[in-house]
């Protein structure tokens, strides 16, 4: 017997999510499996099965991304532009630098 | 079946909202329009990371290095992403990196302008990326699934990019007078490239990446929300829009735009834009150092002892 790994897509257009595994003697049998284990009410569109032994995970995940400060790769490294916009803005309505022409939504 | 049937039975697929895999049967027309858009994307990622990296050298500081290093992998690893979707269309890798170096296909025209300053890495990281951003959120509805898989990726990391602009925008903006007019300048220089990037107004019954659901939305249609969004930001920034007859009619709540010069345009998409062949000489020249790499990883035989 062997270990087969189960993904599945829930709509077409998502992409594949690991849900489970399943101990099956060969292919056909892992396929079957999967089927009624997983997918009994429909829960997704699209299942694929691979061997355990076929997949293989990275080193360190942990360092996954970088072990030094990344947040200039992040959103998070962002946080409070929104609010400069504003400030900025208000700062140079105030010295009569911003140009106030019709727009949307006014 | 016939293959007419089989057409119109793909044609109902896509206008009832289904969604195309890479293994499913489809018409030549509609395989073709797909690789070619997406190649066409791919390229202009690989392109697009080149006018941004020639200012990493010269970023003002160390955090604007990093950021700006980050925004580029990010592009190059948008176009590993799209060239492997557009391989399962059925064209190589290879085929299409030589196509690009040798002109015959396109990338998107912005990346065929030279960078001046650091008001246009700004500038860049901000509008036109908000304009590629703009696009692509209207390619999340197109009709072939693994390419809206990766669009929802690169959406993510383009947003990103946007704020990374945007940050880099308002220093500019909030700074000296000489700070200001170097973004002033950059837009004056990049506002027409920003137009022609849209494309020009065309008819949307006659669109064929439309018909087949590939792209959802016009050009025109685009182009309206990036002036809705950006256009008073700029304001708001006391920067102005080098096109007298840019104005917002409250009446039709449409912008009104000047012809932005589409001969400029076309002949940049011919690949004669100012920046087309010393970009395109670069690439080439990495093609050919690094074939080595690309023999050691596809397995030539090692040599024996």
């Amino acid at each position: 017997m062997e270990v087969w790994e189960v993904f599945s897509r829930r709509t077409n257009d998502d992409p594949l999510v690991h849900v489970g595994a399943v101990s099956a003697p060969d292919l056909e049998m892992a396929l079957v499996l999967a089927r009624e284990t997983f997918f009994r009410h429909g829960e997704g569109v699209d299942c694929w099965v691979g061997r355990r032994g076929d997949l293989h995970r990275v080193a360190n995940p942990e360092t996954l991304g970088g072990v030094t400060d990344k947040t200039y790769r992040r959103a998070e490294g962002y946080t409070g532009v929104g609010a400069k916009l504003k400030r900025v803005h208000s700062e140079l309505a105030s010295r009569g630098i911003a140009i106030d022409n019709p727009r949307p939504g006014r | 079946m016939t293959y007419e049937e089989r057409t119109a039975e793909f044609k109902a697929r896509i206008d009832a909202g289904e969604k195309i895999e890479a293994t499913d049967w489809m018409p030549d027309q509609y395989r073709q329009a797909a690789l070619k858009f997406i190649e066409m994307h791919a390229n202009s990622e690989i392109m697009g990371a080149l006018p941004e990296r020639e200012w990493i050298p010269r970023a003002p500081t160390l955090r604007r290095k990093l950021s700006l290093t980050a925004k580029v992998q990010d592009e190059v690893g948008h176009a590993q992403i799209l060239y492997r979707i557009a391989e399962d269309l059925g064209k190589s890798r290879d085929t299409m990196f030589s196509d690009l170096v040798n002109g015959r296909t396109k990338f998107h025209n912005v990346f065929h302008y030279p960078t001046y300053s650091w008001g246009d890495v700004a500038l860049i990281g901000w509008l036109i990326d908000g304009a590629a951003l703009v696009t692509q959120h209207a390619l999340l509805g197109c009709s072939y699934a693994p390419y809206v898989r990766a669009m929802r990726r690169i959406c993510a990391e383009e947003s990103l990019h946007l704020r990374h602009g945007e940050d880099m925008t308002l220093e500019l903006c909030s700074g000296t007078d000489a700070q200001r007019e170097m973004f002033q300048d950059a837009v004056n220089r990049w506002w027409r490239p920003i137009m022609h990037f849209f494309g020009p107004p065309s008819n949307p019954d006659k669109d064929v990446l439309l018909y087949w659901g590939i792209k959802t939305r016009s050009n025109e249609d685009l182009r309206q929300e990036f002036f809705s969004t950006y256009v008073p930001k700029l304001w708001d920034l006391g920067i102005s829009v080098p096109d007298a007859d840019l104005r917002y009619d409250t009446a039709t709540q449409e912008w009104m735009w000047g012809d932005p010069g589409w001969d400029e345009f076309w002949e940049v998409v011919r690949g004669n834009g100012p920046m087309t062949q010393t970009r395109l000489q670069w690439r080439r020249a990495m093609w050919d150092s690094h074939s080595w790499m690309r023999d050691v990883f596809s397995g030539i035989p090692r040599a024996v002892a």
